[in-house]
Protein backbone atom coordinates (compact mmCIF):
# COMPACT_ATOMS: atom_id res chain seq x y z
CA UNK A 1 0.00 0.00 0.00
CA UNK A 2 2.56 2.41 1.32
CA UNK A 3 4.62 1.90 -2.28
CA UNK A 4 1.58 1.87 -4.22
CA UNK A 5 0.86 6.03 -3.02
CA UNK A 6 4.82 6.61 -3.13
CA UNK A 7 4.88 5.89 -6.57
CA UNK A 8 1.85 8.08 -6.96
CA UNK A 9 3.18 10.60 -5.42
CA UNK A 10 6.14 10.90 -8.21
CA UNK A 11 3.93 11.19 -10.80
CA UNK A 12 2.56 14.55 -9.30
CA UNK A 13 4.42 17.88 -9.38
CA UNK A 14 3.28 19.21 -5.78
CA UNK A 15 3.84 23.15 -6.45
CA UNK A 16 2.06 25.75 -4.74
CA UNK A 17 0.04 28.50 -6.58
CA UNK A 18 2.37 31.22 -6.31
CA UNK A 19 5.44 29.27 -7.87
CA UNK A 20 3.35 29.29 -11.22
CA UNK A 21 3.17 32.94 -10.74
CA UNK A 22 6.62 32.97 -9.92
CA UNK A 23 7.26 31.22 -13.29
CA UNK A 24 5.01 33.45 -15.43
CA UNK A 25 7.33 36.41 -13.78
CA UNK A 26 10.68 34.99 -14.73
CA UNK A 27 9.56 33.83 -18.13
CA UNK A 28 8.04 38.06 -18.59
CA UNK A 29 11.29 38.73 -17.67
CA UNK A 30 13.12 36.36 -20.12
CA UNK A 31 10.59 37.68 -22.89
CA UNK A 32 11.79 41.47 -22.01
CA UNK A 33 16.11 40.11 -21.72
CA UNK A 34 16.03 38.18 -25.19
CA UNK A 35 13.01 38.73 -27.14
CA UNK A 36 11.41 42.37 -26.92
CA UNK A 37 11.84 44.25 -29.77
CA UNK A 38 10.45 46.98 -28.59
CA UNK A 39 6.95 46.45 -27.33
CA UNK A 40 7.87 46.62 -23.47
CA UNK A 41 10.77 49.57 -23.85
CA UNK A 42 8.11 51.87 -25.54
CA UNK A 43 6.27 51.90 -22.53
CA UNK A 44 9.28 52.48 -20.09
CA UNK A 45 12.07 54.35 -22.42
CA UNK A 46 12.21 56.83 -24.63
CA UNK A 47 12.83 54.64 -27.50
CA UNK A 48 11.08 51.89 -28.24
CA UNK A 49 14.36 49.76 -28.87
CA UNK A 50 16.28 51.30 -26.11
CA UNK A 51 15.78 47.87 -23.81
CA UNK A 52 16.38 46.00 -26.81
CA UNK A 53 19.82 48.00 -27.50
CA UNK A 54 20.99 47.61 -24.16
CA UNK A 55 20.48 44.21 -23.57
CA UNK A 56 21.77 43.33 -27.14
CA UNK A 57 25.16 41.68 -26.70
CA UNK A 58 23.59 39.34 -23.77
CA UNK A 59 20.68 38.36 -26.44
CA UNK A 60 22.89 36.94 -29.07
CA UNK A 61 25.11 35.68 -26.30
CA UNK A 62 22.42 33.44 -24.68
CA UNK A 63 21.89 32.46 -28.42
CA UNK A 64 18.56 33.79 -29.13
CA UNK A 65 17.42 34.97 -32.36
CA UNK A 66 18.48 38.60 -32.88
CA UNK A 67 17.88 40.70 -36.40
CA UNK B 1 19.28 34.61 6.29
CA UNK B 2 21.00 32.04 6.00
CA UNK B 3 19.45 30.22 8.77
CA UNK B 4 15.79 30.44 6.85
CA UNK B 5 17.36 28.55 4.12
CA UNK B 6 15.01 25.54 4.13
CA UNK B 7 15.74 23.11 0.66
CA UNK B 8 12.20 21.60 2.01
CA UNK B 9 10.47 24.68 1.45
CA UNK B 10 8.93 25.70 -1.88
CA UNK B 11 9.73 29.48 -1.03
CA UNK B 12 13.45 29.48 0.66
CA UNK B 13 14.09 27.19 -2.41
CA UNK B 14 12.93 29.63 -4.80
CA UNK B 15 14.37 32.83 -3.65
CA UNK B 16 17.69 31.06 -3.06
CA UNK B 17 17.61 30.24 -6.87
CA UNK B 18 17.08 33.70 -7.71
CA UNK B 19 19.81 34.23 -6.22
CA UNK B 20 21.98 32.01 -7.10
CA UNK B 21 21.04 32.61 -10.60
CA UNK B 22 22.21 36.20 -10.53
CA UNK B 23 25.45 35.38 -8.98
CA UNK B 24 25.86 32.84 -11.55
CA UNK B 25 24.33 35.44 -14.20
CA UNK B 26 27.45 37.80 -13.11
CA UNK B 27 29.59 35.69 -13.08
CA UNK B 28 29.12 34.59 -16.77
CA UNK B 29 29.65 38.09 -17.87
CA UNK B 30 32.36 38.68 -16.29
CA UNK B 31 33.82 35.25 -18.57
CA UNK B 32 32.41 37.06 -21.15
CA UNK B 33 34.03 40.32 -21.44
CA UNK B 34 37.26 38.63 -21.60
CA UNK B 35 36.38 35.71 -23.85
CA UNK B 36 33.13 37.26 -25.82
CA UNK B 37 33.79 41.04 -26.15
CA UNK B 38 36.13 41.05 -28.36
CA UNK B 39 35.00 38.89 -31.23
CA UNK B 40 31.50 40.67 -30.85
CA UNK B 41 33.55 44.26 -31.37
CA UNK B 42 34.95 42.40 -34.47
CA UNK B 43 32.25 41.27 -35.59
CA UNK B 44 30.80 44.30 -35.26
CA UNK B 45 33.33 46.27 -37.40
CA UNK B 46 33.24 43.75 -40.26
CA UNK B 47 29.31 44.75 -40.47
CA UNK B 48 30.16 48.27 -40.27
CA UNK B 49 32.40 47.58 -43.19
CA UNK B 50 30.21 45.84 -45.24
CA UNK B 51 27.42 48.97 -44.70
CA UNK B 52 30.34 51.46 -45.37
CA UNK B 53 30.66 49.56 -49.05
CA UNK B 54 26.95 50.22 -50.01
CA UNK B 55 26.25 53.89 -51.03
CA UNK B 56 22.59 54.10 -49.90
CA UNK B 57 22.89 52.16 -46.60
CA UNK B 58 20.91 53.62 -43.60
CA UNK B 59 22.48 54.52 -41.01
CA UNK B 60 21.35 53.27 -37.66
CA UNK B 61 21.09 55.82 -34.58
CA UNK B 62 23.03 54.46 -31.81
CA UNK B 63 20.32 54.90 -28.88
CA UNK B 64 23.20 52.40 -26.21
CA UNK B 65 26.64 53.25 -26.58
CA UNK B 66 29.08 50.02 -27.29
CA UNK B 67 30.46 50.83 -23.87
CA UNK B 68 27.55 50.86 -22.24
CA UNK B 69 26.48 47.63 -24.60
CA UNK B 70 29.54 45.47 -23.61
CA UNK B 71 29.49 46.96 -19.78
CA UNK B 72 26.30 47.82 -18.08
CA UNK B 73 23.65 46.02 -21.05
CA UNK B 74 25.26 42.75 -20.44
CA UNK B 75 25.77 42.51 -16.95
CA UNK B 76 21.89 43.52 -16.78
CA UNK B 77 21.02 41.08 -19.02
CA UNK B 78 23.06 38.42 -17.45
CA UNK B 79 21.56 39.27 -13.67
CA UNK B 80 17.83 39.79 -14.56
CA UNK B 81 18.41 36.58 -17.19
CA UNK B 82 20.34 34.59 -14.61
CA UNK B 83 17.39 35.47 -12.04
CA UNK B 84 14.72 34.47 -14.40
CA UNK B 85 16.68 31.02 -15.16
CA UNK B 86 16.63 30.62 -10.81
CA UNK B 87 13.04 30.62 -10.65
CA UNK B 88 12.79 27.48 -13.78
CA UNK B 89 15.63 26.12 -11.66
CA UNK B 90 13.81 26.15 -8.67
CA UNK B 91 10.84 24.71 -9.72
CA UNK B 92 12.79 21.97 -11.21
CA UNK B 93 14.45 21.26 -8.09
CA UNK B 94 11.16 21.24 -6.27
CA UNK B 95 9.70 18.60 -9.16
CA UNK B 96 12.12 16.25 -8.77
CA UNK B 97 12.23 15.54 -5.03
CA UNK B 98 11.37 12.02 -4.61
CA UNK B 99 8.79 10.80 -2.10
CA UNK B 100 9.97 9.58 1.36
CA UNK B 101 10.38 6.50 1.98
CA UNK B 102 11.36 3.27 0.06
CA UNK B 103 11.16 4.39 -3.06
CA UNK B 104 14.32 6.80 -2.49
CA UNK B 105 16.36 4.60 -0.56
CA UNK B 106 19.06 2.61 -3.43
CA UNK B 107 19.48 -1.17 -3.32
CA UNK B 108 21.66 -1.15 -0.47
CA UNK B 109 18.90 0.52 1.69
CA UNK B 110 20.80 3.78 2.29
CA UNK B 111 19.14 6.83 0.69
CA UNK B 112 21.03 8.03 -2.58
CA UNK B 113 19.03 11.32 -3.15
CA UNK B 114 20.39 14.87 -1.53
CA UNK B 115 19.56 17.71 -2.23
CA UNK B 116 22.89 18.33 -3.99
CA UNK B 117 22.54 15.28 -6.58
CA UNK B 118 18.50 16.86 -6.99
CA UNK B 119 20.15 20.15 -7.74
CA UNK B 120 23.12 18.92 -10.27
CA UNK B 121 19.70 17.08 -12.08
CA UNK B 122 17.76 20.01 -11.86
CA UNK B 123 21.02 21.78 -13.72
CA UNK B 124 21.03 19.64 -15.88
CA UNK B 125 17.56 19.76 -17.39
CA UNK B 126 17.76 23.17 -17.52
CA UNK B 127 20.57 23.39 -19.24
CA UNK B 128 19.74 21.09 -21.68
CA UNK B 129 16.78 22.64 -23.08
CA UNK B 130 17.96 26.05 -23.13
CA UNK B 131 21.47 25.96 -24.05
CA UNK B 132 22.99 22.73 -24.95
CA UNK B 133 20.00 21.87 -27.34
CA UNK B 134 19.53 25.54 -29.23
CA UNK B 135 22.80 25.61 -29.20
CA UNK B 136 22.77 21.94 -31.29
CA UNK B 137 20.10 22.83 -33.50
CA UNK B 138 19.77 26.97 -33.83
CA UNK B 139 23.28 27.42 -32.74
CA UNK B 140 24.18 31.35 -31.70
CA UNK B 141 25.49 34.08 -34.19
CA UNK B 142 26.77 36.80 -33.25
CA UNK B 143 25.48 40.74 -34.09
CA UNK B 144 25.19 41.29 -37.67
CA UNK B 145 23.91 38.05 -38.59
CA UNK B 146 20.26 37.37 -39.19
CA UNK B 147 17.38 39.35 -41.49
CA UNK B 148 15.06 41.18 -39.86
CA UNK B 149 12.15 39.76 -41.91
CA UNK B 150 12.84 36.60 -40.79
CA UNK B 151 12.95 37.34 -37.11
CA UNK B 152 9.87 35.83 -35.51
CA UNK B 153 9.69 32.82 -38.10
CA UNK B 154 13.22 32.02 -36.06
CA UNK B 155 11.86 32.95 -32.58
CA UNK B 156 8.64 30.84 -33.25
CA UNK B 157 11.09 27.94 -33.77
CA UNK B 158 13.26 28.40 -31.17
CA UNK B 159 10.65 28.83 -28.99
CA UNK B 160 9.59 25.55 -30.12
CA UNK B 161 12.97 23.64 -29.44
CA UNK B 162 13.29 25.02 -26.06
CA UNK B 163 9.60 23.78 -25.05
CA UNK B 164 9.74 20.60 -26.78
CA UNK B 165 13.15 20.02 -25.54
CA UNK B 166 12.09 20.85 -21.75
CA UNK B 167 8.99 18.42 -22.17
CA UNK B 168 11.04 14.98 -23.38
CA UNK B 169 13.26 16.39 -20.66
CA UNK B 170 10.41 16.13 -17.72
CA UNK B 171 9.19 13.28 -19.56
CA UNK B 172 12.19 11.16 -19.13
CA UNK B 173 12.68 12.80 -15.44
CA UNK B 174 9.54 11.42 -14.47
CA UNK B 175 10.17 7.72 -15.82
CA UNK B 176 13.14 7.49 -14.27
CA UNK B 177 10.73 7.85 -11.15
CA UNK B 178 8.79 5.56 -11.94
CA UNK B 179 11.54 3.11 -13.24
CA UNK B 180 13.12 3.50 -9.68
CA UNK B 181 9.58 3.19 -7.35
CA UNK B 182 9.48 -0.20 -9.35
CA UNK B 183 13.08 -1.23 -8.35
CA UNK B 184 15.14 -1.99 -11.34
CA UNK B 185 18.61 -1.74 -10.98
CA UNK B 186 20.63 1.79 -11.28
CA UNK B 187 22.42 0.28 -14.96
CA UNK B 188 19.45 -0.78 -16.65
CA UNK B 189 17.22 2.63 -15.62
CA UNK B 190 20.00 4.90 -16.47
CA UNK B 191 19.91 3.29 -20.06
CA UNK B 192 16.35 3.28 -20.51
CA UNK B 193 16.30 6.88 -19.63
CA UNK B 194 19.46 7.49 -21.88
CA UNK B 195 17.04 6.13 -24.79
CA UNK B 196 14.33 8.26 -23.58
CA UNK B 197 16.30 11.47 -23.57
CA UNK B 198 18.31 10.74 -26.50
CA UNK B 199 16.00 9.75 -29.59
CA UNK B 200 13.56 11.75 -28.92
CA UNK B 201 15.55 14.85 -29.14
CA UNK B 202 16.88 13.05 -32.03
CA UNK B 203 13.57 13.29 -33.69
CA UNK B 204 12.85 16.79 -32.70
CA UNK B 205 15.66 18.27 -34.14
CA UNK B 206 15.39 16.26 -37.42
CA UNK B 207 11.75 17.58 -37.51
CA UNK B 208 12.36 21.08 -37.08
CA UNK B 209 13.02 23.10 -40.08
CA UNK B 210 16.23 25.13 -40.06
CA UNK B 211 16.69 28.62 -40.04
CA UNK B 212 16.41 30.65 -43.64
CA UNK B 213 18.91 32.88 -43.27
CA UNK B 214 22.74 31.96 -44.23
CA UNK B 215 25.25 33.16 -42.19
CA UNK B 216 28.05 35.68 -44.00
CA UNK B 217 30.73 35.51 -41.73
CA UNK B 218 34.05 34.37 -41.25
CA UNK B 219 33.74 30.74 -39.85
CA UNK B 220 36.33 31.25 -37.52
CA UNK B 221 35.18 34.23 -36.38
CA UNK B 222 31.58 32.30 -36.08
CA UNK B 223 32.36 29.66 -33.83
CA UNK B 224 34.66 31.56 -31.63
CA UNK B 225 31.72 33.25 -30.98
CA UNK B 226 29.66 29.92 -30.39
CA UNK B 227 32.24 28.53 -28.31
CA UNK B 228 31.78 31.97 -26.24
CA UNK B 229 28.54 31.72 -25.69
CA UNK B 230 28.24 28.24 -24.59
CA UNK B 231 30.75 29.01 -22.55
CA UNK B 232 29.24 31.46 -20.74
CA UNK B 233 25.85 29.78 -20.77
CA UNK B 234 27.56 26.60 -19.43
CA UNK B 235 29.43 28.41 -16.59
CA UNK B 236 26.03 30.27 -15.40
CA UNK B 237 24.34 27.13 -15.29
CA UNK B 238 27.27 24.91 -13.52
CA UNK B 239 27.54 27.90 -10.48
CA UNK B 240 23.69 28.14 -10.04
CA UNK B 241 23.17 24.53 -9.96
CA UNK B 242 25.95 23.05 -8.23
CA UNK B 243 26.19 26.66 -5.46
CA UNK B 244 22.31 26.29 -4.71
CA UNK B 245 23.20 22.57 -4.40
CA UNK B 246 26.14 22.81 -2.21
CA UNK B 247 24.22 25.51 0.03
CA UNK B 248 21.15 23.60 -0.40
CA UNK B 249 22.67 20.13 1.15
CA UNK B 250 24.50 22.18 3.90
CA UNK B 251 21.38 23.30 5.24
CA UNK B 252 19.75 19.63 4.63
CA UNK B 253 21.84 18.15 7.01
CA UNK B 254 22.33 21.14 9.24
CA UNK B 255 18.26 20.89 9.92
CA UNK B 256 18.45 16.80 10.26
CA UNK B 257 21.14 17.03 12.87
CA UNK B 258 23.34 14.17 12.92
CA UNK B 259 22.83 10.35 12.28
CA UNK B 260 23.40 8.34 15.59
CA UNK B 261 25.06 5.23 14.44
CA UNK B 262 25.02 1.79 16.21
CA UNK B 263 28.65 2.24 17.27
CA UNK B 264 27.98 6.02 18.75
CA UNK B 265 29.24 7.83 16.16
CA UNK B 266 27.83 10.33 13.92
CA UNK B 267 27.52 9.60 10.35
CA UNK B 268 27.03 11.96 7.48
CA UNK B 269 23.81 11.26 5.04
CA UNK B 270 25.68 9.60 1.66
CA UNK B 271 27.09 12.00 -0.18
CA UNK B 272 26.94 9.81 -3.75
CA UNK B 273 23.55 10.87 -5.95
Amino acid sequence: MSSISAAARTTAVNLPTWAWLAMVLALGMLYAVTFDTGFLSSHVASSSMYLHELFHDGRHLFGVPCH
Amino acid sequence: MWKRFDPARPLAVIVGAILAGVVAGLAASVLLTFTAEPVIDRAIALEESHHASEPNAAVEPELVSRRQQKGLGRFAAYGLGGGAYGVLFGIAFLALRRPPGPASAGADGSRTEDAFGRAVRAGALMAGAFTVMPFLKYPPNPPGVGDPATLAERQWKYLALIFLSLVVLAGAARLSGRLRARGWLDADRLVAVGLAVVVPLGLVCAALPPFPDSVDVPANLLWRFRIASLGGNLLLWTVLAVGFGAAAVRRERALAGPVPTAAGATLRPATTS
